[in-house]
């Protein structure tokens, strides 16, 4: 694709640019992803034994170099991703992390009320950790060598995740389709590319839809599931005159929840990320999201009974395939060329400070 | 030496630009294809580590970066330079199928080994650093709790609780090891015939399984079992034992997806059967020791067992969620 000269590409083009009605200059940027999940299974297999045989310390080198096989593997429009971070300021984040989480380990095993007193302190330093977090994996990320940025909005924050999460708690999950549409904005309007801020268009009713289909789906596929255990569970019993059967029975509903749990959530997480990533534009450049729901709980489950039937060893074509759709699915609708980006004022050696929020690196199902 | 292919972006804006590279044995690092060609010494140029066969970086002084995609000829110039490291190597093991295998082996081999003995050791070790002030607060609020739910007060006559009590007594005078052992009896109600041991020296047996009992020693020897367990300090190793194996078999497999918890608690449900198993054992080895020292026939454990599981409704198979081992292979001692 040149870039150079923004293409004029109409409708008789291959690539099926979206039709008539956008504009002349629009034309389709596809995700290209060339990671396999036999080349990442060797990255895998020796980041384990590394990572086990120095006790965890490698573990740094190791997330290094995964998410820098990811990233690199992932291109755009002829460039691919970077990622940033040095193992070292990884590794010092770890052993903090470790601390604090070892401390709250034990101060649950020997206080019966300790992990009940730290976790409101957890709950009040969370948004700041949120903040934190997406500040390190924002400014560590660069593509054509132009970094990610994100806003340090405290108290938006705040505001969003735990007053709007109390919110949702005190209205039994009748305000938890908005605190996740709010969750989305605050993330994406806080980013960044260089010097362009994204812009996120969402509507909370699109994400009220998507919360009503998952509850109808668990609604109706809750019992059907639950019968079918009880049913295998009874079969299985009676053929192997089990001691043990109240535990098995117990394995076998839980299997059922989780089917169902894993349904529900890809529903919405499909239709979440497609209104969220669909709104939002970079500039004149817009984004499109087509997950499908059924297919990424397919993979989903798939991915999970292949783990646990190779005992992990195939964790990292879990990994590689799950990635693999996602970036399928995601598309940029590009208006111009991608060349017009500047550079944010931070230079691009900064961000020592940022590694505090690797250690707070969860993931929020973005 | 021959150019290396390279996409160039100055890192003010977002334009690429097609540049060839050189890196020459004299050490110096050229850009041609630019308005103006440029020139770094290798010294100040920052060129990343190789990842199986993705593009790499090589970063200029002054911000600007060049992506390339043909690996081998930075390799190839990286040596000519003698740049070697530790992630060369890495590298060179990720990319070749044998070594990946054979990484799998060793894998395999401290996974499993590290589950069967290492955690069992590091517990056994951990818990005598700890004092048994730890036991005690494990322990707490266990007997208030299964009172509330389960037991009644013994309906055993109060000479024949007696009689057992001094059994236990007789037992535990000699050992100094913290806890505080105490015999408490109950009528079990749903809980039936069963003794167990709280890690304060607690130990519970229900008029149940006395009256299961056809001779003294045969509750002499269950009380031996129970002992055993407190005196091994079964349930803090339990703990750390199974807290270990948990973080191993998360650490490995956490990475998949948003159920890797779930993915993780199948193994480590199995795990934990597992070191259950092999710890009744060693309460059961702790019981027929004490039966030989003071000489009673140790067929009495065994006896009482296999009446045990009959009236539990077993037929003595195993399964592999069992927390004991087989009925058949305990009485066999």
């Amino acid at each position: 694709m040149d870039l150079e000269a923004p293409a004029r590409i109409v409708s008789a083009a291959p690539a099926a640019p979206v039709g008539a009605e956008a504009k002349p200059a629009e034309r389709i940027e596809r995700f290209e992803f060339r990671a396999s999940g036999g080349e990442y299974f060797r990255i895998w297999i020796v980041n384990l034994l590394l990572t086990l045989a120095t006790f965890g310390v490698y573990s740094a080198w190791a997330k290094v170099r995964r998410l820098r096989y990811f990233y690199a593997s992932t291109s755009l429009a002829g460039s691919t991703f970077a990622y940033h971070a040095r193992p070292l300021q990884i590794l010092r984040g770890r052993l903090i992390a470790a601390a604090l989480f070892g401390g709250y380990y034990v101060a649950g095993t020997i206080w019966a009320w300790g992990q009940l007193a730290l976790t409101p302190v957890l709950l009040v330093a969370a948004p700041w950790m949120i903040v934190k977090s997406r500040l390190f994996q924002s400014r560590m990320t660069s593509y054509r060598n132009l970094r990610f940025d994100f806003r340090e909005d405290y108290r938006g924050a705040y505001r969003t995740f735990l007053g709007l999460g109390l919110l949702a708690a005190v209205t039994l999950g009748l305000a938890y389709p908005y605190f996740t549409f709010a969750r989305h904005r605050f993330v994406i309007a806080g980013s960044s590319f260089g010097q362009t801020p994204f812009a996120f268009g969402g509507r909370p009713r699109t994400f009220y839809r998507a919360y009503l289909a998952a509850a109808l789906f668990v609604l109706l596929a809750g019992p059907a599931t639950g019968v079918v255990a009880m049913s295998l569970s009874g079969a299985f019993t009676a053929a192997q005159q089990d001691a043990e059967s109240p535990v098995a029975a117990a394995l076998w509903m839980m299997g059922a929840f989780f089917v169902v749990y894993l349904g529900a959530y890809s529903l919405v997480q499909a239709s979440t990320l497609n209104a969220a990533l669909g709104s939002s534009s970079l500039g004149p450049h817009g984004l499109r999201s087509t997950l499908r729901g059924g297919r990424l709980f397919w993979i989903h489950l798939t991915n999970v009974l292949a783990v646990v039937g190779s005992l992990g060893l195939f964790a990292p074509w879990a990994h590689v395939r799950l990635a693999r759709y996602r970036l399928a699915s995601l598309q940029v609708l590009a208006r111009g060329s991608f060349d017009e980006f500047k550079a944010g004022e931070r230079s691009r050696t900064a961000a020592t400070g940022d590694e505090m929020g690797e250690m707070f690196d969860v993931d929020f199902g973005l | 030496m021959r150019p290396i292919a390279a996409k160039y972006y100055d890192g003010r804006t977002s334009a690429r630009r097609d540049v060839e590279v050189w890196i020459r044995p004299t050490g110096q690092v050229f850009v041609l294809g630019l308005d103006e060609p440029c020139e770094w010494p290798f010294s100040r140029v920052r060129v990343s580590d190789r990842i199986a066969q993705v593009p790499r970086t090589i970063a200029f002084p002054d911000g600007s970066l060049c992506e390339v995609a043909d690996n081998d000829a930075v390799d190839g110039a990286l040596a000519v330079l003698g740049e070697r490291g530790f992630l060369t190597r890495v590298s060179a093991w990720e990319r070749g199928w044998p070594w990946a295998l054979g990484a799998l082996v060793a894998v395999g081999l401290i996974v499993w080994g590290g589950i069967r003995w290492g955690a069992p050791w590091f517990a056994r070790h951990a818990a005598e650093t700890l004092p048994p002030s730890f036991d005690r607060a494990l322990g707490q609020g266990g007997l208030e709790g299964l009172d509330r739910a389960f037991f009644e007060p013994s309906a055993l006559p109060e000479p024949r609780q007696e009689e057992i009590r001094a059994h236990f007594s007789g037992m535990t005078a000699g050992i100094a090891d913290g806890h505080d052992y105490r015999l408490e009896l109950r009528s079990g109600g749903a809980l039936g015939a069963n003794a167990f041991a709280l890690p304060s020296g607690i130990v519970v047996m229900t008029d149940e399984l006395v009256e299961l009992a056809e001779e003294e020693n045969e509750i002499v020897a269950v009380l031996a079992h129970e002992v055993g367990h407190v005196r091994g300090r079964h349930s803090l190793r339990l703990l750390l034992q199974d807290s270990v194996a948990a973080l191993l078999l998360v650490g490995i497999l956490g990475d998949v997806s948003s159920a890797s918890l779930i993915v993780a608690s199948v193994p480590t449900l199995l795990v934990e059967a597992k070191h259950s198993r092999a710890i009744e054992a060693e309460a059961d080895d702790f019981a027929y020791a004490w039966l030989e020292e003071h000489d009673i026939p140790t067929h009495h454990f065994g006896d009482l067992l296999l009446r045990l599981e009959a009236e539990h409704g077993g037929d003595g198979s195993f399964s592999y969620l069992s927390s004991h081992p087989p009925t058949r292979e305990r009485a066999r001692d």
